[in-house]
């Protein structure tokens, strides 16, 4: 049996989008074994249990589900704004948007390396 | 097995206390819940203490300094329910014959932090994305206002109930009664929520004493016997999730009546997780007490204060009473049993027989919540 090693989840070297003939990608992680989209990438299927799982992007456009801005905050900037974004054929993502949008608006990720948002 | 009762308890009233440690706010619980269940300390079998930001053994901290020791001391952490897990975890030593007397505490301090939002772990990835809670709450009442034939003022209607029931509440941390107007015109923290659609920072303690059947026959003193307790994690779901359906605290209700056989139609007091206004309007729903989107029409009908079927959150609830995180669960026990006990003074609830307490946990990705706890009273 394999000995275990940890999973280098706070490692800051690798990208969380890429680009892609459709856009920029949020690179996140897909199981083989049940088709489970994840973001960030993880190393175990949170669906199947699957150990396979491997890096893949996961969405470049998608619609808002809810939004707020946040006007409090000891460790950012203020104010902010934030939505959860269904991509499509992707997971439900939470990110930064570079700007106010609501319930339905049609949003695309934008950005380079760890540093990304959903834009209009 | 063994009934479990609750036959003793008390808190401190919440509020800010920077000149406190954790055992500073702890011990004066601890000492009336001892004295309200007119026990001693030598008949103590465990201590399990809730919080979440108190550190290292923080209930050894606590016990020792009343001379509490060499007995079975656990901490536990649960976030919001850590209170209230605490209690899951003392009732099943109960139940299960183990234990005759348990204490539990529920204890926090979050004036340690200076003001602002609760600390999240920023490893998570929607924390380090820069959610905070009243984010995610604002996210749910958006959805509400989007989906729910409901306005603004029905997130306000919220705050005025928990204003004017924390009101008639000593413990409370804000006693002072608030206006629509006031509620609306508050400033923003994260839309549509105002400061006043939250609850505050504060510090607090609070502490129960459990006993078995036996150990209760030997004290005979006013009690309420604990018909559920029922404590559930979140499952992970990266995909679409009802924001307005939280499925933790509907499966965590349904077990809760499910044991006691009773329904939620039957209950006189309730004390829910109403961290910000739209909580209490999506519990209503989850635990019952109406049918999935009628929980704005039940707030304005009455039917939840009092005078209607059930009062909830008599205590001013967490908005009003304030909510040290880790001790709230353990402090809506403490209000239960004065309710159950007819010990409630000018918030009494006319012939309370039946309550139920829920808490969750949240502030982690991919869960609804990190954890839920129901649990089910009745007067003994």
């Amino acid at each position: 049996m394999a000995t275990p090693v940890p999973i280098p989840d706070l490692a800051t070297d690798s990208p969380l989008v890429v680009g892609t003939p459709e856009g920029v990608a949020l690179l996140g992680s897909l199981c083989p074994g049940c088709g489970a989209p994840a973001f960030p990438a993880r190393a175990v299927c949170y669906r199947c249990g699957g150990t396979r799982v491997e890096p893949a992007p996961v969405g470049t456009h998608g619609r808002v589900y809810a939004s707020t801005t946040v006007h409090v905050s000891s460790t950012r900037e203020t104010p902010y704004h934030l939505a959860y974004v269904d991509l499509d054929g992707g997971p439900r993502v939470l990110g930064r948007l570079t700007a106010p949008a609501g319930i339905g608006d049609d949003v695309h990720v934008t950005g380079t390396g760890r540093d990304w948002s959903f834009t209009r | 097995m063994s009934d479990v009762y609750v036959t003793g308890g008390a808190m401190i009233p919440m509020g800010r206390y920077p000149a406190s440690s954790y055992a500073g706010l702890a011990v004066p619980a601890v000492l009336a819940a001892l004295n309200d269940a007119g026990i001693d300390r030598r008949q103590i079998d465990e201590v399990f203490c809730g919080h979440t930001f108190g550190g290292m053994l923080t209930g050894q901290r606590i016990v020792k300094e009343m001379g509490i020791g060499g007995i079975p001391v656990s901490n536990i952490d649960n976030a919001c329910s850590s209170g209230a897990t605490a209690l899951h975890q003392a009732y099943r030593a109960i139940r299960t014959g183990e234990r005759d007397v348990v204490i539990v505490i529920g204890v926090e301090k979050l004036t340690q932090f200076g003001g602002g939002t609760l600390p999240l772990i920023e490893d998570d990835p929607e924390v380090g994305a820069g959610m905070v809670m009243p984010a995610l709450y604002a996210m749910r009442a958006q959805r509400y206002l989007h989906e729910r034939e409901a306005t603004v003022a029905d997130l306000a209607a919220v705050s005025v109930k928990a204003r004017r029931h924390g009101s008639r509440n000593p413990y409370a941390q804000y006693r002072k009664q608030v206006t629509a107007a006031d509620v609306l015109a508050a400033r923003p923290i994260a839309d549509p929520l105002t400061l006043l659609m939250c609850c505050p920072t504060g510090d607090g303690a609070a502490a129960l004493v459990l006993m078995s059947r036996r150990a209760r026959e030997r004290v005979d003193h006013p009690a309420m016997r604990v018909i559920a307790s029922v404590l559930h994690s979140g499952r992970m779901d990266l995909g679409a999730r009802d924001m307005l359906h939280p499925q933790i605290t509907y499966d965590s209700a349904a077990d809760a009546y499910a044991a006691a056989g009773v329904a939620p139609q039957d209950l006189d007091v309730v004390e829910l997780h109403d961290a910000f206004s739209i909580a209490e309007l999506v519990y209503y729903e989850a635990l019952g007490l109406c049918e999935p989107g009628d929980s704005a029409k039940l707030l304005a009908s009455g039917g939840t204060t009092y005078g209607g079927r059930t009062v909830v959150n008599p205590s001013g609830g967490l908005l009003a009473k304030g909510h040290p995180v880790g001790a709230s669960g353990a402090a809506q026990v403490v209000e239960m049993l004065w309710q159950l006990t007819g010990r409630a003074g000018d918030r009494q609830v006319e012939d309370a027989r039946l309550g139920l307490t829920h808490v969750t946990g949240g502030g982690i990705s991919g869960l609804d919540h990190g954890a839920c706890t129901v649990h089910l009273f009745e007067r003994a």
